[in-house]
């Protein structure tokens, strides 16, 4: 018996006016982890929301356990079955009540007894690691305990179907990782199925069946095995003619996309590029990939449209020893760093870290404690002239048109008058956004507002341009277009970009990366050095396919591995060299064993916990 | 009707309140602040009103007049003899005076000898209310004044002679009808926010999915609730009309036990109110303002609090009867000055019952655990 399945599923809002989810059809088994990855706005939510009883649904079959759910009294009996925790971080929970008081009241809610209460949640909270903050606030936690927090609270009556709505937005790397552990441990040992959305790409690898939405349609539904392993040539360039090859690339090759230094693309042949000085090798295609090929991905053709009015120095960006201190805590600690004129650089880090009090010392905000920061040459109050900013909210006005949007951007920098008007006309005629000029804000897809804030933040021509989470939830073409933009801002008109985020596959995008933790620096290089030194520390990476990943995994941690489950694949971090045989040695039967790639997230994850202990 | 699951709704609703200061704050000051406000300010007497005198003539009579004039000392404030009329302007325009009274020369000779004369009133007309009341009260003292002076020059009595007395409110002090009917206002209004919050609050968070994803049924959840909110408000309660019976000292004439029991029922009717609003009213600053604007506004307008039931006409009439504060104020002022009893304040306390059915019916049946 299937633990889902849903048949033409179709949900529209605002009277049929909004099409949510158009006519899916996907069925789930037990002890699944089935993924839902797709940009914001493609109906993942709605179909969560479904499936979990809590939304009304204009058309089609769902069944959960084999009972229609059309009824409200069937769904209601259904209800203890499963669990759903929403969308967003922390929200279902009760900030004033400690974490034990959440899960208590959810437990009650859900009428366990006494007794299994009390041993369930200490083996909850002892899982999640929990156990000593038992007595904090919810409120108080950090974006990660909190939704660790919340899955203790879904689980505590021991549904049999979890439901979670992107569990993983807005969490640092460090603990997206533990929250896919607690995911997989409870999925084993329990055999519950597991329903979830994400919008980070590169997650979805960890499923056990893949659906790739898009504007309310499955694109793709395979294991990712499957989907990965199909004959699709994905290749890698490096070298002096990367900029060049993917000039080329656009003409001859599927989804050219620069990432950095690294140019990537799906080919059948190489041979329009093998005459540059560059390095190509073949890699392991991934859900972006596919994604894009099935979407596709557009070139945005540029020209420089503002001139930046005054010399920057060739190192736009000095940050010499800056502390800042709140009190007695001190929440950046002792950074320095130069960026270049023209580089683009990233800002990465856990929640907390310091990110965001730096970039507001950078943009004059705040005043170091001590130390100095210089941006374009300027210090203190006059950095605001010279700086465009653009927020993760984006800071449009919803209800003004794309138009009065610019104008009232380039009037409040102080651009007027005719020069105003050409500029806006330009900008808008190179990002594409000439036919929504006179459309209202508010209801613009996702990609097309990125772009319009961009646009607003550049008008007045800054010499330094800082994008906080700039594309959380975007379409990956419509992220690869912004890419292409902030790229061209950086290269032809020498803007220094500054960006922060979470997504470890735009840190890509970066030229040179700082990560930061706890207010100090632990890693700064390029994206390539960076792996290459995390390689190093590491040693090896393996990616092992076995035959019950679920409780290999365990046997390798028990016998001394640092083995992480990865979807159904096991990774495995080795100081030496290993061989299959030495892993099937403690009773795992080894499918395949090859070495594997270091992603930035193994950057990462690394070095905040090398850091950490 | 799973009575943990209820307990479990208001236990967390109790531990929420106390561990979030400033919204047990709310909670509670918005009633007491509203009783202190409006039990003040919304009074309509006229006390202690400032005049001044002009006195041309300085005689017996003119004496007299004055004399009179400033005897009601609980209502009028006579503040002095000043020389001229144009004093008389300036005092009202800094707020000195309300009124003036010109009394001219020759006035008692005048009088003596049979002839009219006139005295010159001069009142404050920034407020119309307070300037016709001056102005009664002054023609009123002229018109005594000349009775009397009838009597004595005919030596006979004024054939009919008027004398009223106000039962019920003896002393006829607004202020205690208007202490009492704030606390039908105050009443209605407090649990009604506090409900409609609970809810609101829970479904802007997106906590509300817990209870939607979980087997509570939402009688249950509502009656949780409503309960919270019958706890709260009974607290309220209490302070409220402590403050009535000894900060504005209103007398409590009724049978106590009838007015606790009615007015924990029309606790109910509005906590019920307040979260059927919230089934429409989504977000917790139009959960707040609605259930201010649409328990406020009716209760001020058609309770019997502000204009006379008797004064409305048809329409209005209909319209004070679909408003649970019209029942609960006949109640209210059945106990606090009547001493009305159980019998004749029956039909009001089913017609609150029935309020409260009505609205808990219908959350019960608006309540979706399904959104749309």
């Amino acid at each position: 018996m299937k633990v889902v399945s849903v048949e033409n599923l179709k949900k529209t809002y605002n009277r049929g006016k909004v099409v949510a989810v158009d006519g899916i059809s996907f069925s789930v088994d037990r002890e699944e982890i089935y993924i839902f990855v797709g940009p914001d706005g493609a109906g993942k939510s709605s179909t969560l929301k479904v499936v979990a009883g809590v939304l009304c649904y204009d058309d089609g079959k769902v069944k959960l356990f084999g009972q229609d759910i059309r009824s409200d009294r069937v769904v209601e009996k259904l209800k203890d079955k499963i669990a759903f925790m929403p969308q967003g971080l922390g929200l279902n929970l009760y900030h004033t009540l400690s974490i034990e008081e959440n899960i208590n009241f959810f437990a009650d809610l859900h009428d366990v007894p006494y007794d299994v209460r009390e041993r369930r949640k200490k083996l909850l909270l002892e899982a999640t690691g929990l156990l000593p903050f038992k007595d904090r606030d919810a409120g108080k936690l950090s974006g990660g305990m909190m939704q660790k927090l919340g899955i203790c609270c879904s689980l505590i009556h021991t549904p049999e179907l979890i439901i979670l709505d992107e569990p993983t937005t807005g969490v640092d790397p460090v603990s997206r990782r533990e929250l896919w552990k607690l995911i997989y441990r409870f999925v084993k040992e329990e055999g519950i199925t597991a329903l979830i959305s994400t919008s980070y790409l590169d997650e979805a690898e960890r499923s056990t069946t893949l659906s790739i939405m898009k504007s309310g349609k499955l694109i793709v539904t395979s294991s990712p095995e499957f989907l990965l392993e199909k004959k699709i040539d994905v290749y890698e360039a490096e070298g002096e003619d990367v900029e060049k090859a993917y000039d080329i690339a656009w003409g001859c090759f599927k989804i050219p996309r620069l990432k950095g230094k690294v140019l990537r693309f799906v080919a059948d042949d190489i041979s329009p590029v093998s005459n540059l000085s560059l390095s190509v090798k073949k890699v392991e295609p991934s859900v972006e990939d596919v994604f894009l090929l099935n979407t596709g991905l557009k070139r945005v053709k540029l020209e420089p449209f503002f001139k930046i009015s005054f010399d920057i120095p060739d190192e736009a960006i000095v940050a010499k020893n800056v502390v800042k201190n709140f009190g007695n805590f001190t929440a950046v600690d002792n950074v320095s760093f130069t960026v270049k004129k023209g580089e683009i650089f990233g800002l990465l880090g856990p929640n907390g870290a310091g990110k965001t009090t730096l970039i507001k010392m950078m943009t004059g905000l705040y005043n170091p404690t001590s130390g100095e920061c210089f941006i374009a040459g300027f210090k203190g109050e006059k950095i605001k002239q010279v700086i465009g900013y653009m927020s993760q909210k984006f800071s449009l006005y919803s209800d003004l048109t794309v138009y009065e949007n610019m104008v009232l951007w380039g009037k409040i920098y102080n651009v007027h008058g005719a020069i105003l008007k050409s500029r806006i006309k330009e900008a808008l005629r190179m990002v594409d956004l000439e036919k929504y000029r006179n459309s209202v804000v508010e209801s613009l897809p996702l990609g097309i507002k990125q772009r319009l804030a961009l646009m607003c933040a550049v008008i007045h021509g800054p010499a330094v341009l800082f994008l906080d989470e700039p594309t959380s939830g975007v379409d990956p073409a419509e992220r690869d277009a912004f890419w292409q933009i902030i790229r061209f801002l950086a290269r032809e008109i020498s803007v220094t970009v500054i960006v922060t985020t979470h997504y470890m596959d735009e840190a890509e995008y970066c030229d040179r990366i700082l990560l930061m933790n706890r207010g100090r620096t632990i890693a700064f290089g390029t994206p390539s050095s960076l792996k290459s030194e995390t390689l190093k520390k590491i040693g090896m990476i393996y990616e092992v396919k076995t035959e019950n990943p679920f409780s290999d995994v365990d046997k390798l941690t028990k016998k001394g591995f640092n083995a992480v489950l990865y979807g159904r694949k096991i990774r495995i971090y080795s100081k030496g060299i290993l061989s299959p045989s030495e892993i099937e040695k403690i009773g795992v039967k080894v499918f395949s064993f090859k070495e594997g790639d270091v992603s930035m997230e193994d950057v990462f994850v690394f070095a905040v916990g090398s850091d950490e202990f | 009707m799973n009575f943990k699951k209820v307990k479990t709704i208001v236990i967390k609703e109790f531990k929420e309140m106390l561990k979030d200061k400033i919204g047990a704050l709310v909670i509670f000051l918005v009633p007491i602040s509203t009783m202190l406000i409006f039990g003040y300010g919304m009074r309509l007497d006229v006390d202690k009103i400032p005049f001044v005198i002009v006195d041309r003539d300085h005689s017996t009579l003119s004496r007299e007049l004055v004399y009179k004039l400033s005897a009601t000392k609980e209502y009028f404030k006579f503040v002095g003899e000043v020389p001229s009329e144009k004093v008389i302007d300036r005092m009202i325009l800094k707020d000195k005076a309300r009124f003036g009274v010109v009394i001219p020369e020759n006035f008692e000779r005048d009088i003596k000898s049979g002839k009219n004369r006139k005295i010159l009133v001069l009142i404050d007309g920034t407020f119309p209310y307070r300037g016709e009341m001056a102005k009664s009260y002054v023609v009123a003292v002229v018109n005594q004044l000349n009775l009397e002076r009838l009597e004595k020059f005919h030596k006979g009595s004024v054939p009919v002679e008027l004398k009223t007395r106000y039962w019920f409110n003896e002393s006829l002090k607004q202020e205690y009808l208007m202490a009492a009917g704030t606390m039908a206002v105050v009443l209605f209004m407090s649990p009604a926010i506090v409900a409609s919050l609970l809810i609101a609050k829970e479904r802007e968070r997106g906590s509300i999915y817990n209870i939607y994803t979980s087997s509570i049924t939402a009688m249950d959840y509502l009656s949780g609730k409503l309960l919270y909110t019958f706890f709260i408000s009974c607290i309220n309660f209490l302070i409220i009309f402590f403050l009535a019976l000894y900060l504005f000292k209103v007398p409590f004439k009724g049978d106590l036990a009838v007015f606790v029991f009615s007015s924990f029922l029309f606790i109910l009717v509005s906590a019920a109110f307040g979260l059927f609003l919230s089934t429409f009213l989504k977000t917790q600053v139009s959960a707040f303002v609605g259930s201010i604007i649409l328990t406020i506004v009716p209760s001020i307008l058609y309770s019997g609090y502000m204009t006379p039931i008797s004064a409305m006409n048809r329409s209005g009439l209909l319209m004070a009867h679909m408003i649970p504060t019209f029942y609960y104020m006949k109640i209210l002022k059945g106990c606090f000055f009547k001493n009305t009893g159980f019998v004749v304040l029956l039909p009001y306390i089913s017609a609150l019952t029935g309020f409260f059915l009505l609205f808990f019916g219908l959350n019960v049946k608006f309540f979706k655990k399904r959104e749309k």
